[in-house]
């Protein structure tokens, strides 16, 4: 054996033990830093923002809950939302009865109060006026009825 | 090499209950680093203490990228290296400081009787030469990591190693068995 060999033989058997008193010093503080630790855990809440940051499989999980919400609310809408949508509809035609009707009248009271139901209101006494100004031929009249070939 | 990976990642993920598994399996090793590199093994052991106890107490994220053994090496080398130097400080003898004088027979009992030429050998070579020796041949060190530790070249490393290794040999040239 080459002599260098020999001498990082005899360095790597170079070996002592660590004492008692030493195990016993670290030891403690490893118990007393593990204790306040768990006494710490036990008063925090659990922070969520930590726990899904914490890994990536929770990072996934979270992206995958938030995803589904968002599908569910935007394209999966219940009824209840969808009847107002036909109350405006209604509210939107110029018809004069249903400008007049109790469910278009409740519909702008929700949608601008009183002030809305009296521009609705408004809109719709304009309509009545505008019909009473166009006054009617007998012939035109006539016509409605169904007597135009007796004439 | 398995168990140590699997400590490394829990303690990179803030698990400190996996010291006292670190400290139990390499506290034989880290001391003898130590004890090796100080000649002293009440200092040795305040080194590989407040190693510990400063991997217990740090609130920052430690990124262990390298082994674990060759992490707590390289550690107690840096504080060793420090303690030696503050002792170097305190020595108030206008002399120069000469390392076979600190050897006292008790720091040569600590690795037994039989080692005593080796360890006053190792006494006798300069701090940087014994640190690389140690490193490398008791910790099992890359040249590259000493390097990094040290904060000098490879070459510079390699050239401590050799020289170091040669004067060891002319200084226990016959006395070892």
């Amino acid at each position: 054996m080459k002599p260098a060999d020999n001498i990082k033989r005899q360095i790597k058997n170079l070996r002592t033990q660590a004492s008692a008193e030493l195990d016993k010093k670290l030891h403690l503080k490893f118990q007393k830093a593990l204790e306040e630790k768990q006494t710490q855990s036990a008063y925090h809440q659990p922070n969520i923002l930590r726990f899904i940051t914490s890994s990536r499989i929770a990072i996934a999980a979270a992206v995958t809950i938030i995803a589904a919400a968002w599908f569910v609310f935007t394209y999966q809408k219940p009824k209840e939302q969808i009847e107002p949508l036909q109350t405006m509809q209604i509210y939107k035609s110029e018809s004069l009865s249903e400008l007049t009707s109790t469910m278009s009248l409740n519909a702008a009271f929700q949608r601008g109060g009183i002030k809305a139901v009296e521009e609705q209101l408004a809109k719709a006494d304009k309509k009545i006026s505008r019909g009473l100004k166009e006054q009617l031929t007998i012939k035109q009249l006539l016509c409605e009825l169904g007597q135009d070939d007796k004439i | 090499m398995l168990e140590d990976t699997l400590l490394r990642h829990k303690y990179n993920r803030g698990r400190k209950d996996v010291l006292p598994r670190i400290y139990e399996k390499y506290k034989h090793d880290l001391v003898s680093l130590a004890a090796a590199l100080l000649q002293d093994k009440s200092k040795a052991e305040d080194v590989v203490h407040d190693l510990f106890v400063s991997l217990l107490e740090t609130d920052r994220q430690l990124r262990i990228n390298q082994t674990l053994k060759g992490y707590l090496a390289t550690a107690v080398a840096n504080r060793a290296r420090t303690a030696s130097r503050l002792s170097l400080v305190r020595q108030t003898t206008p002399n120069s400081y000469d390392p076979e004088n600190s050897v006292t027979a008790d720091n040569q009992a600590v690795f037994g009787e039989e080692k005593q030429y080796l360890v006053s050998a190792l006494a006798q070579l300069p701090y940087e030469q014994r640190e690389v020796i140690l490193l490398k041949i008791v910790s099992g060190l890359k040249f590259k990591d000493i390097a990094k530790s040290q904060d000098v070249s490879i070459n510079t490393v390699q050239g401590r190693y050799r020289y170091g290794l040669e004067k060891l040999r002319k200084l226990l040239d016959g006395e070892l068995i």
